[in-house]
């Protein structure tokens, strides 16, 4: 497990936490509320402040220069503290882009921007008939008169209301002879004429995720992610990032301990068969955490995360539904009710627990669905024919 | 007819009633459920279809096995199942269950008064009504807490009901209540209660009442008290169970057609064998909680009491796994889609879901069909 300084450090976060957050906000987080967009943003700023908006970054750009194993500690404890979620678009998957392939002038502008949380970035790639098979993708831009110009529609766009850009991929040459050797990376102020956003609302009743038009945007070219036609390879590097963000310890860790609060409300523990699934999900999640630190074990040899980072995204978003369940169990019938005042006012706990175990479906379907980590894993293995 | 009819007679006419009540019920839904309709319901104030509800009436789906005298028609528990059915087919948001339960039981343990005075409203669908049995997270082994005493010729009634199916619209509830040593049912009008009445997830309706020591006449006490309670809850549970079919039914198929037509990687995805098996996974699912549900509603009507909870036990157990299996499947297998509110994956999933957790889970069906399984045993 941790060394006695790993657990000094971790205490150290807790500590932040606990005198930055605001409580209302870290219930909020718990209580799977919705947090505000000025509240996300206050909490980016204390990161900020104390320099940890972006650990994994190098030191150059802001970053800390932290280990593999104090960033995973970091993030983490964060999670399990209820720290919201800062987005991983900017932080975690444009930023790294942009370091490697970026240009000097991209960087520039882009990184500190980012870093501070005076951009919001959403992540244009899904489409209508473009999800798990992301290479079809056919939102198109032509090079008119030095600029790009893009006409097409994205769908799936998380955060796209409260985003101010967007790094979208489009296909630039339809003629490529393979469908993912003619996608490009564009940097899209969402600001610019012809570019409108409807919301998509989920049964939640939530507008979390949107439709994105685009209708002759006219993108200036320096707003190109490194060379045409190779926004295929620089999109791999993002989705990996968002892969590695996805095992989920310390909000697992989290959530059994709201389950055990919640069950024990409701007695629940005291009926074996509920409490051998508790048990089960707090097995699980021994389980997956061994298997997260034995790959720390080998960061911190100096290897690359390999095929277990996917496995630790299926296991721990199957975890994450699993106690969502488990949370809707523990409090029966009073599940239910749903929407303002619908709660049993002695039941604070129970009115969002239906919605957070349907919200919590979403974590095997984006990020690369677990049947296509599951396809991703098993070409790795070897296995012939897998897609 | 002329001629005495005989038994295999009498059980073509049930089959040929059945199979007219549900074309008339598939035409109405057909006109009044469109999934558009059926949002445009949800945003009135009722929360439901008017529509859809004098539909129902009209073909008598709200008089099934009534009393004659009080407006009723023939017909069985099958019949209501089945058009519970295809209401859970097409996510329906009428009280329709919970009117019938509460009918039901107040024609089999309501006084001659008390059948006379509501019957032939709820038969014409002119009132609804609701059973308010279940009390904080609605375990089934909890221990009733609501409580009525003698007061001189009437009654006092205080307690709490949580999350009364159907409850937003009752006009009547018949109220279970601890008397002394035994369980009473209550017939209370609705304005005698405290209700706070809210959606829940899935967009049905439901309350939660409360009762501060109210007056009730003397005659509103029911004649039959925990034996017709615990049928009244069977059969809700059993109904429930057929609504869950009639859900997991079109779940299946809603999902099978979108595999089919969706494409990605150049195909339709049905063609990835993964998806293929958890298609027929799903397929299997329905086919495993239908034939059991069926059997526990006939165990409703003709089973003795011990048959009949290990018969609806056992379907809520099967019932309630399809549900999982396939409510949780129709959202993977949509993807995105399967979360939006405009369109129906998940709905299904809400739905699916919430049946889960009515009238008893899994945990309590299992724990009490083995007790139940534990006593039989011990008598042979």
């Amino acid at each position: 497990m941790y060394t006695d300084e790993e657990q000094r450090f971790a205490a150290e976060i807790r500590a932040f936490v606990r005198a930055e957050l605001p409580e209302s906000v870290r219930a909020k987080v718990i209580d799977s509320g919705r947090v505000e967009p000025e509240e996300r943003l206050a909490w980016h700023r204390a990161l900020h402040r104390r320099g940890w908006a972006a650990p994994h970054w190098p030191v150059e750009y802001g970053g800390t220069g932290w280990s593999a194993v104090e960033c995973y500690i970091f993030a983490e404890t964060l999670a399990e503290e209820g720290a919201p979620d800062l987005g991983a678009f900017g932080l975690k998957m444009l930023g790294p882009t942009l370091m490697h392939y970026g240009s000097d002038e991209q960087k520039r502008h882009y990184l500190p921007r980012i870093l501070s949380g005076e951009d919001i970035w959403c992540q244009g790639f899904s489409e209508p008939g473009a999800g798990s098979d992301l290479a079809s993708l056919r939102t198109r831009a032509e090079l008119v008169d030095g600029h790009w110009v893009v006409n097409g529609q994205k769908m799936w766009t998380t955060m796209a209301h409260e985003a101010n850009m967007m790094f979208a991929l489009v296909r630039t040459d339809p003629d490529a002879p393979k469908r993912q050797m003619g996608i490009s990376m564009l940097l899209i102020d969402l600001a610019t004429p012809g570019i409108s956003i409807r919301p998509i609302l989920l049964l939640n009743g939530e507008r979390t995720t949107n439709e994105v038009f685009f209708d002759n945007v006219r993108v200036p070219p320096e707003n190109l992610v490194g060379e045409p036609h190779k926004g295929w390879t620089y999109s791999r590097v993002i989705l990996g990032n968002e892969r590695l963000s996805i095992a989920r310890i310390g909000l697992n860790r989290r959530q059994l301990a709201k389950l055990k609060r919640v069950a024990g409300a409701e007695s629940m523990l005291d009926r074996p068969l509920f409490a051998a699934k508790v048990a089960g999900a707090e097995i699980e999640l021994a389980a997956l955490e061994a298997m997260a630190l034995a790959m720390l074990e080998r960061a911190r040899a100096g290897e690359a995360p390999g095929i277990e980072a996917n496995m630790l995204k299926i296991k721990g978003s199957e975890l994450q539904q699993r106690l969502a369940e488990l949370l809707v169990e523990a409090t029966g019938r009073q599940a239910a009710p749903f929407g303002a005042d619908a709660a049993d006012p002695e039941r604070p706990w129970a009115g969002a627990l239906f919605k957070s175990h349907f919200d919590t479906r979403v974590v095997t379907i984006y990020g690369g669905s677990n049947e296509i980590q599951r396809n991703i894993i098993a070409k790795s293995l070897g296995l012939t024919g897998a897609r | 007819m002329a001629t005495q009819p005989g038994p295999g007679a009498a059980a073509h006419d049930d089959a040929e009633i059945r199979a007219l009540l549900r074309r008339s019920l598939e035409t109405a839904l057909a006109r009044h459920y469109g999934f558009e309709q059926r949002r445009d319901a949800h945003a009135t104030p009722a929360g439901h279809s008017a529509a859809a509800w004098a539909a129902y009436a009209e073909i008598g789906l709200l008089a099934l096995t009534l009393p004659e005298a009080h407006g009723g028609l023939p017909g069985s528990l099958a019949d209501i199942a089945m058009a519970a059915e295809l209401m859970g087919g097409v996510l329906a948001l009428e009280p329709y269950r919970a009117t019938m339960v509460a009918a039901r039981l107040l024609a089999a343990a309501g006084t001659p008064e008390q059948q006379a005075a509501w019957l032939p409203r709820l038969a014409d669908g002119s009132a609804r009504a609701a059973l308010a049995h279940e009390e904080g997270a609605g375990r089934l082994d909890a221990p009733i807490a609501t409580q009525a005493v003698r007061d001189g010729n009437g009654w006092r009634l205080s307690g709490r009901k949580a999350v009364v199916a159907g409850g937003d619209a009752a006009d009547i509830f018949i109220v279970s209540a601890r008397v002394d040593d035994a369980i009473g049912l209550f017939l209370v009008p609705a304005e005698q209660a405290v209700r706070r009445a809210y959606r829940c997830f899935d967009w049905t309706g439901a309350a939660d009442l409360m009762f501060a020591d109210i007056t009730l006449p003397g005659d509103a006490k029911l004649a039959g008290g925990a034996g017709a309670l615990a049928r009244a809850l069977d059969e809700a549970t059993a109904l429930a169970c057929a609504d869950a079919v009639g859900a997991m039914r079109a779940a299946s198929r809603l999902t099978r057609d979108y595999a089919c037509t969706r494409r990605q990687f150049g195909v339709p995805i049905v063609s990835f064998q993964v998806l293929q098996h958890r298609l027929v996974d799903m397929a299997i699912a329905v086919e495993m909680a239908a034939p059991i549900t069926a059997a526990a509603i006939a165990a409703c009507e003709t089973a003795d009491d011990p048959a009949r909870i290990r018969a609806v036990s056992a379907a809520k157990v099967k019932a309630d796994e399809s549900a999982r299996y396939i409510g949780q499947q129709c959202v993977q297998i949509h993807g995105g889609m399967g979360l939006t509110q405009e369109y129906p994956a998940a709905h299904f999933f809400a739905r699916l879901g919430l049946f889960e957790r009515a009238w008893g889970d899994s945990d309590e069906h299992l724990q009490r069909f083995a007790s139940a399984l534990s006593s039989r045993e011990s008598l042979d």
